[in-house]
């Protein structure tokens, strides 16, 4: 006998029992079916936008079909004429042709379309119904269905009477749940029909134009029929593709990335008509197309409950104007400076290329302690360590013979130093080397090296104390 | 005493002060500091400074130090004569006394070295750097960027390196950096020095010897002068916690 967890409180032995909870009427299903003979795939899928319109279970069923669950929305819809008579409208508008059919589930209605018969509503009647409907509505396989044809099964109503087993053995597990889907006896799970995440669309030109500023109306265009559909999934970009179509030439395509994802067409159009200015192209354009790259999802910003001050959020932010900055100068050209754990000059520093999101992202000026880059960032502070020699201000990026550096004229008084700095073979760089401080005689401060690698001790320009 | 730019309300409250309490004399000086109150006695409003580190320069530069917001050109030959390291200390002190911010350098001439500035208290974080890899982007590009930065309202401090600039872009950083409330640094070849100028302040450095030689060519609301100073070595026992302990250097005025 189960003990139970708790020490009963009133001396009774099993615990309180829930209450329970009294069942919410399921709305009944029922599926309208919609078979559009020799209707294009793009037809298809507009046609589907418009069904979300009434339901949001829509499935599209590839050869010319789409099937909606419309149960749930009778009450909304005034029933199931009402709904019926708004599709029948919207096919007569898009001059369509189609059979409608209606069932209790979606691969009956599915198959009583294909063949144009009348609706069911009552899940008894189904199997009756069902039953004299020909094999090719099933869309089994061909193989499948003239094996079952050979057997001497003509229709739906033969194969439901086999004995189940036999029939799973000659045609497979799917072929029977299908069939007991179809007649209910079995939950049909099917993935609705998700609107694109993409968004893409052109400006053609009249003839072929060469002129900005016509090019920048359509882009600006462009970006607006953008916005709208940012607006209407209620999500943001992250990046767009911009295609110039040239005459007989392949397109230039241009990708401008957003480091905070916007939803905004001004900063959206920002970009794109200062990437404009710079861009050459090689032709004159006939049309220009917008593509987007991943949509996200727009996230709600958090406030405290008892706001200290009210934050004024600056006009822009500074992602927006690494943004502005990397479209004119490239991703490569935006960088932080950091730290790195090593002994050897040049691998002592490293770019840092990865915005904090947070600080950015919010819109807000980075507070003091954040920073602006989330680089790696040692603890440990070896430059300030007492007794490290100190360091240029400028490095420059390779070293340069001293002889071409400073100009090739005057002598350099070396101030201080040698400070030896070798090794690095772990990255196949193995270097032994006398850093001095130097003078020139034009009165620089120069870091300069002697190579002892080489048999000749050759002097190197490293850095300048700027 | 108050200056043209003081307004009428604000002497009626200073007089009402004054007569209110005995003390009142002391206190009436206390809100003439206002930026947009100029004492008669002085040849310029007061403006926001940073001071620069060096007791020479601060003492012939207006307001004691830097011009916080508005354009400095400085007019160098060549690097490595201590045209950065004159910056460092009123940089780090930008970052250090909870200022927000960034410092963006638009095409240095080469790769500003990350421990040397970590060493001399800047907070590295804040800075952003904007490379020009090939030198082949024109001053318009350079130009371009600075303003940006300029205009973007909440960096500290913009430096940037350009060859040849004309009137009218100069103009307009100068404006940019007015409406971004930052602080412009140019630097610049020697020749520009026959051009005119909109800067708040232009200087000249020169390396005589071991020292480097300060011509304060303009300078809003203070008068043209030289300064000599020598950036000595910092010795690494100068430095703690990524931050000067000691005062200004050793440096010798010399008119």
């Amino acid at each position: 006998m189960a003990q139970p967890l708790r020490a009963p409180c009133s001396g009774e032995t099993s615990p309180p029992r829930q209450p329970a909870l009294s069942p919410r009427p399921r709305p009944k299903r029922l599926w309208i079916a919609v078979h559009l003979p020799e209707v294009e795939d793009r037809e298809l899928v507009s046609l589907a936008y418009w069904m979300r319109k009434i339901t949001p279970l829509v499935s599209l069923e590839p050869p010319e079909a789409l099937v909606m669950e419309v149960g749930g929305s009778l009450k909304l819809w005034g029933g199931l004429d009402s709904i019926v008579k708004a599709l029948d409208r919207e096919l007569g508008r898009r001059r369509l042709t189609a059979h409608l059919c209606t069932a209790p589930t979606a691969l009956a209605a599915l198959w009583l379309a294909r063949d144009g018969r009348e609706d069911v509503l009552s899940a008894e009647e189904l199997s009756g119904r069902l039953g004299t409907l020909p094999l090719r509505v099933t869309g089994w396989p061909q193989a499948t269905r003239r094996m079952l044809k050979k057997m001497g099964l003509g229709t739906v109503g033969d194969c439901l009477r086999l004995p189940r087993d036999g029939l799973v053995r000659r045609v497979g597990q799917r072929c029977l749940d299908d069939l007991d889907q179809s007649l209910g006896q079995r939950q049909d799970l099917r993935i609705a029909f998700c609107p694109d995440r993409r968004f893409s669309s052109v400006v053609e030109f009249q003839e072929e134009v060469v002129e900005p500023q016509v090019i920048a109306e359509a882009g600006v265009k462009l970006i607006l029929r953008l916005a709208e559909a940012l607006h209407r999934h209620q999500a943001r970009i992250e990046s767009c593709r911009y295609g110039f179509h040239h005459l007989r030439r392949p397109a230039t395509v241009v990708r401008i990335g957003q480091v905070v994802p916007t939803h905004e067409p001004r900063k959206i159009a920002d970009l794109f008509l200062s990437r404009l200015e710079t861009l050459s192209l090689p032709a004159p354009v006939t049309a220009l197309s917008l593509r987007t790259g991943k949509i996200a999802p727009m996230k709600g910003l958090n406030s405290t409950l008892f706001p200290a001050c009210p934050e004024i959020p600056p006009k822009t932010t500074l992602g927006e104007l690494i943004a502005r900055l990397q479209v004119r100068f490239g991703a490569e050209d935006i960088h932080g400076l950091g730290l790195a754990e090593d002994h050897r000059p040049e691998a002592a520093w490293s770019k840092v290329k990865d915005l904090r999101a947070g600080s950015v992202a919010e819109g807000r000026v980075p507070d003091t302690r954040g920073g602006l880059w989330a680089g790696r960032r040692p603890a440990a502070r070896q430059a300030t360590v007492p007794g490290c020699p100190q360091r240029p201000l400028w490095l420059l990026s390779a070293p340069v013979s001293v002889a071409a550096a400073d100009g090739g004229r005057g002598c350099l008084r070396l101030e201080s130093g040698p400070e030896r700095i070798e090794a690095g073979w772990w990255e196949g760089l193995d270097t032994s080397r006398d850093y001095y401080v130097a003078r020139s005689s034009r009165g620089r401060r120069l870091w300069v090296f002697r190579d002892r690698c080489s048999g000749r001790g050759d002097w190197y320009l490293h850095g300048i104390f700027g | 005493m108050t200056g043209p730019g003081a307004s009428p309300r604000f002497v009626a409250t200073a007089r009402a002060q004054s007569t209110a309490d005995p003390g009142g004399r002391e206190r009436v000086g206390q809100p003439i500091d206002h930026p947009l109150v100029w004492r008669a006695g002085e040849n310029s409003a007061s403006r926001r400074t940073c001071p620069t580190g060096f007791e020479a320069l601060d003492r012939h530069l207006p307001g004691g130090g830097w011009p916080a917001t508005g354009l400095t050109e400085i007019l160098t030959e060549h690097c490595g004569i201590g045209e950065l390291s004159l910056l460092m200390p009123a940089l780090a002190r930008l970052g250090e006394g909870g200022g927000t911010g960034c410092i963006v350098w638009v095409a240095p001439p080469h790769i500003p070295y990350a421990p040397a500035l970590h060493s001399q208290g800047i907070d590295l974080d804040r800075v952003l750097v904007v490379r020009d890899r090939t030198g082949a982007r024109g001053n318009r590009d350079v130009l371009w960027a600075m303003e940006q930065a300029l205009r973007f309202g909440s960096c500290a401090a913009v430096l940037a390196w350009a060859r040849s600039v004309d009137q009218v872009p100069l103009r307009r950083l100068q404006l940019a950096a007015e409406a971004g409330q930052c602080w412009a640094v140019l630097f610049r070849p020697p020749d520009a020095s026959r051009q005119r100028s909109p800067a708040v302040l232009r200087m000249r450095l020169t390396a005589t010897g071991e020292q480097t030689r300060i011509e304060i060519l303009k300078c809003r609301g203070g008068r043209p002068g030289t300064v000599s100073i020598r950036f000595e070595d910092r010795h690494p026992g100068d430095v703690e916690h990524g931050r000067r302990t000691s005062g200004p250097h050793r440096d010798a005025p010399d008119r």
